[in-house]
């Protein structure tokens, strides 16, 4: 299964690109497998060390639409699916 | 150099965010007055754009209405209460407002710079000028001695860089950096005279610049009514700017949150859009792969193919056009600390009578990458920087440039146009030198592009007249509404922002109601309940930050990091995180700290609404501001018009057809589903604009109601006669 994930901003710059191919059935694994290319961990860069959620400076989506109105990061995907990390955006 | 008229004045401190007063000038016949700031406008107007706004009402004439080219307009100009504080990131705002000459109602743009809270410093609140001179005048503001002169202009260059630093100079007390920092300059250039995209450049000196750099009140062409005012430039020299010049009720309460806010700024940006470094340029490719770029005049919303590391508008490709020299290089008004006035040195031109000169460019800022690149099928930073630096320079507004332009090509490439009517200029997609070309044409009133610059609602008629396009098609890909181009976001997929384009005061400009992520990524707004509370919740908050004279960015594009904690689940408004609460506490505290009237969260959106509905009012009275001027948006900006851009995103139209329409799509042509869907969006719109009305307490017409205007005081006789009518 190829699951695209791709991160902007900061992110991108900390993971040391935009875009990754990762694998896994949930978005959580997903971003496990991405541990070995990266060589650090998203999950610990991007959850809230105490609540484990999301923090404020991160969007999930998946295939466009925010995994908040899902199952959040234990979202089943698929394959072909793309997964966005994008810090939230205000508009002009 | 003559001087046309002069008018001596106390110098008097400024107390609690008011200098108190107002300076009134007609330039038909050179008088001069100051009005008093009455407890009234303080209270029910705040300052800013209601201070224009009511200025402009009891200023000019209430019997007829009022074209953008008759003497009687006015252009004001005013700050605000908070305008000119030092301590509080974004809070050095002009707000300008006129009949606009594209929509023949209020327009109102949103500036940095640092003329309005030095106008405020030198004794005023706001400006307002009516009247035309005879011939081309220059006003002087001398905050130094109390005296304000209207002068003839004479051998001034025509370039607005090289006008803005010639009169920094000249009004400056002395040739040095300390003493051209106190000087502010607005000025317009040639296009603005030729065309109705005339946009006012406000000045702010930098001392690492070592140059005045200027940022633009682009929407709706004020530029053009200065210049129709034969007004050469206005100029303002304030007192030296300390932290009490504003001389707040509470410096201590606004300190304290101004120093919060300010460090969760600087601490906050570098892990999220990165403003400090490269302003609103992080968007592009933000917008790229989220389908909402504007590409080849809204038919698509991104590149082609490329995407992530090849994107060709990328924050990174960004980041080596700007010249970041530093700390403090930024910020269009002191103290800044989102600074996102980035500008280009050394870029050399490729096009125009300077071509081959090395000059500054005051930016790119996303609006401008996408009007004069994607929008344009371009994909070359050269060609941003180009338009950039000449719509500045000629005083043209980029986004009507680049919409307009992207409108033209398409009409190129569909057959309306061709080579004889453009007298030569290959206009299709991605041809950056015809486009250019255009440019320099519409900024000279020459050749075709004296009919361009003359705007997308005139172009529609003139095409349909003269060349025999197909009115429904032009009208359909035509980026206008109620006469101001559409700025850069398209809006297909977000019901909820066509209503933020569409059911605007001044037209399709994205500062009253940004809602695409919430609605379309997001999917916070399902109902159309929701979106109208949106649609009434945004508008007014963000109204507020030109009642103050204050910038937007601050409050909401650096997130707090512990927003998502605020109780705002459910995720449906009015607790929507996209509120950003703790900032909205943050400003009630700073307005009560400059103004010592204690204010909550509450109550300034009950500011905003009075001044919004106040400005729907004034519309009224010009013969517009009602349904039939918020109906029919282009259908480019609702749904696909064309077979092309159907088939390019046919899974997702298929889908809506199948499972939100509930009809059978097989052995449908593309025509035909193109015609279902557009049924099917339209009718979405017409139930949006009801719940919308319903929300605003307006009419079905689309007019404040009587009972509404009573609710917000402001049910004045006169009010009520333009209304009446429309309930």
């Amino acid at each position: 299964m190829v699951i695209t994930v791709n991160f902007f901003g900061p992110l991108a710059q900390w993971a040391g690109k935009k875009s990754f191919i990762g694998e896994g059935k949930t978005i959580h694994q997903v971003f496990e497998s991405l541990e070995a290319q990266i060589g650090k961990s998203v999950l610990d860069h991007i959850l809230n060390e105490g609540t484990g959620e999301l923090k404020s400076h991160f969007h999930v989506l998946l295939n466009g639409k925010d995994t908040e109105l899902m199952e959040g990061l234990s979202e089943i995907v698929h394959d072909e699916d793309i997964i966005t990390c994008v810090p939230p955006v205000g508009g002009g | 150099m003559a001087i046309l008229g002069e008018l001596s004045y106390d110098l008097k401190p400024v107390k609690k965010g008011y200098s108190g007063r107002t300076l009134y000038i007609n330039l038909s016949t050179n008088e001069m007055k100051i009005k008093p700031v009455t407890d009234e406008m303080k209270e029910k107007f705040i300052g800013g754009k209601g201070f224009d706004l009511y200025l402009m009402w009891h200023s000019m004439p209430k019997d007829r209405i009022i074209k953008w080219d008759d003497p009687e307009n006015e252009i004001c100009i005013a700050s605000g209460p908070l305008g000119g504080t030092t301590y509080y990131s974004g809070s050095g705002k002009s707000i300008c407002t006129a009949i606009s000459p594209l929509t023949g109602q209020i327009i109102d743009s949103n500036v940095g710079g640092y003329f309005g809270p030095y106008l405020k410093f030198a004794g005023f609140d706001a400006l307002e000028i009516q009247g035309k001179a005879e011939k081309e005048v220059v006003i002087f503001i001398n905050g130094d001695d109390g005296v304000v002169r209207i002068e003839e202009a004479e051998e001034l260059p025509e370039e607005a860089h090289l006008l803005t630093q010639r009169l920094t100079e000249n009004y400056s007390t002395d040739k040095s950096e300390r003493e051209k920092f106190r000087v502010s300059v607005v000025s317009s250039g040639q296009g603005a005279k030729h065309s109705k995209w005339g946009v006012l450049n406000f000045s702010w000196f930098n001392k690492k610049r070592q140059w005045a750099s200027y940022k633009q009140a682009g929407r709706g062409g004020i530029g053009t009514v200065f210049k129709d005012k034969k007004v050469t430039a206005l100029v303002c020299r304030s007192p030296r700017v300390n932290q009490t010049l504003n001389n707040p009720a509470d410096i201590e309460l606004g300190k304290a949150v101004g120093k919060e806010h300010n460090l969760e700024i600087v601490k906050n940006d570098p892990l999220q859009n990165e403003m400090r470094i490269v302003g609103t340029a992080h968007l592009p490719e933000i917008m790229n792969d989220f389908d909402l770029l504007p590409t080849e005049n809204f038919r698509f919303g991104a590149h082609p193919t490329l995407k992530g590391d090849n994107f060709p508008y990328s924050r990174d490709v960004f980041k080596k056009v700007y010249a970041n020299l530093g700390k403090g290089v930024d910020s269009c008004w002191f103290a800044c600390q989102i600074a996102c006035s980035h500008f280009a040195k050394d870029y050399t031109l490729k096009t125009g009578h300077l071509k081959g000169e090395k000059v500054i460019v005051d930016g790119p800022e996303y609006e401008t990458i996408a009007g004069c690149g994607s929008n344009w099928g371009v994909w070359d930073t050269d060609c941003v920087l180009e338009a950039n630096f000449w719509c500045d320079t000629y005083g043209l507004d980029t986004i009507s440039v680049g919409t307009g332009i992207a409108f033209v090509m398409e009409c190129y490439e569909t057959g309306i146009l061709n080579k004889e009517i453009t007298g030569g200029l290959e206009l299709k997609f991605g041809n950056a030198e015809a486009a250019l070309a255009l440019l320099h044409q519409i900024a000279h009133g020459e050749g075709f592009g004296k009919i361009v610059g003359q705007g997308i609602a005139e172009m529609k008629k003139y095409f349909v007249e003269h060349y025999g396009a197909d009115p429904q098609f032009v009208q359909d890909i035509g980026m206008e509404h109620k006469g101001l181009e559409f700025s850069e976001y398209v809006t297909k997929e977000s019901l909820a922002q066509q209503g933020g384009y569409g059911l605007t005061l001044k037209g399709p400009q994205h500062d009253e109601a940004w809602l695409i992520f919430e609605d379309a990524v997001r999917g916070n707004l399902p109902t159309f309940e929701d979106k109208a509370e949106a649609l009434w919740w945004f508008p007014c908050w963000r109204t507020w930050f030109s009642l103050n004279g204050l910038c937007k960015l601050p409050w909401n594009d650096v997130i707090p990091p512990d927003n998502n904690e605020n109780p705002q689940k459910p995720l449906t408004l009015p607790d929507a995180r996209a509120k950003i609460p703790k900032h909205v506490d943050w400003y009630a505290q700073y307005f009560s700290g400059v103004t010592g009237r204690k204010s909550s969260a509450d109550d300034l959106v009950s500011m905003s609404e009075r001044v919004y509905n106040f400005q729907r009012i004034w519309n009224v009275r010009q013969g517009r501001g009602l349904r039939k001027d918020d109906s029919n948006l282009p259908y480019r900006a609702v749904g696909p018009v064309t077979k092309v851009e159907y088939e390019s995103r046919s899974e997702m139209y298929d889908k809506q057809i199948s499972e939100d329409i509930g009809q059978d799509i097989t052995g449908k042509s593309t025509e035909e589903k193109i015609s279902i869907l557009r049924k099917y969006r339209e009718d979405g719109y017409i139930n949006l604009q009801d719940a919308v009305y319903k929300r605003r307490g307006w009419s079905p017409k689309g007019c404040p109601t009587i009972d509404k205007v009573k609710e917000l005081g402001i049910d004045s006789e006169d009010v009520v006669k333009v209304i009446s009518p429309h309930q």
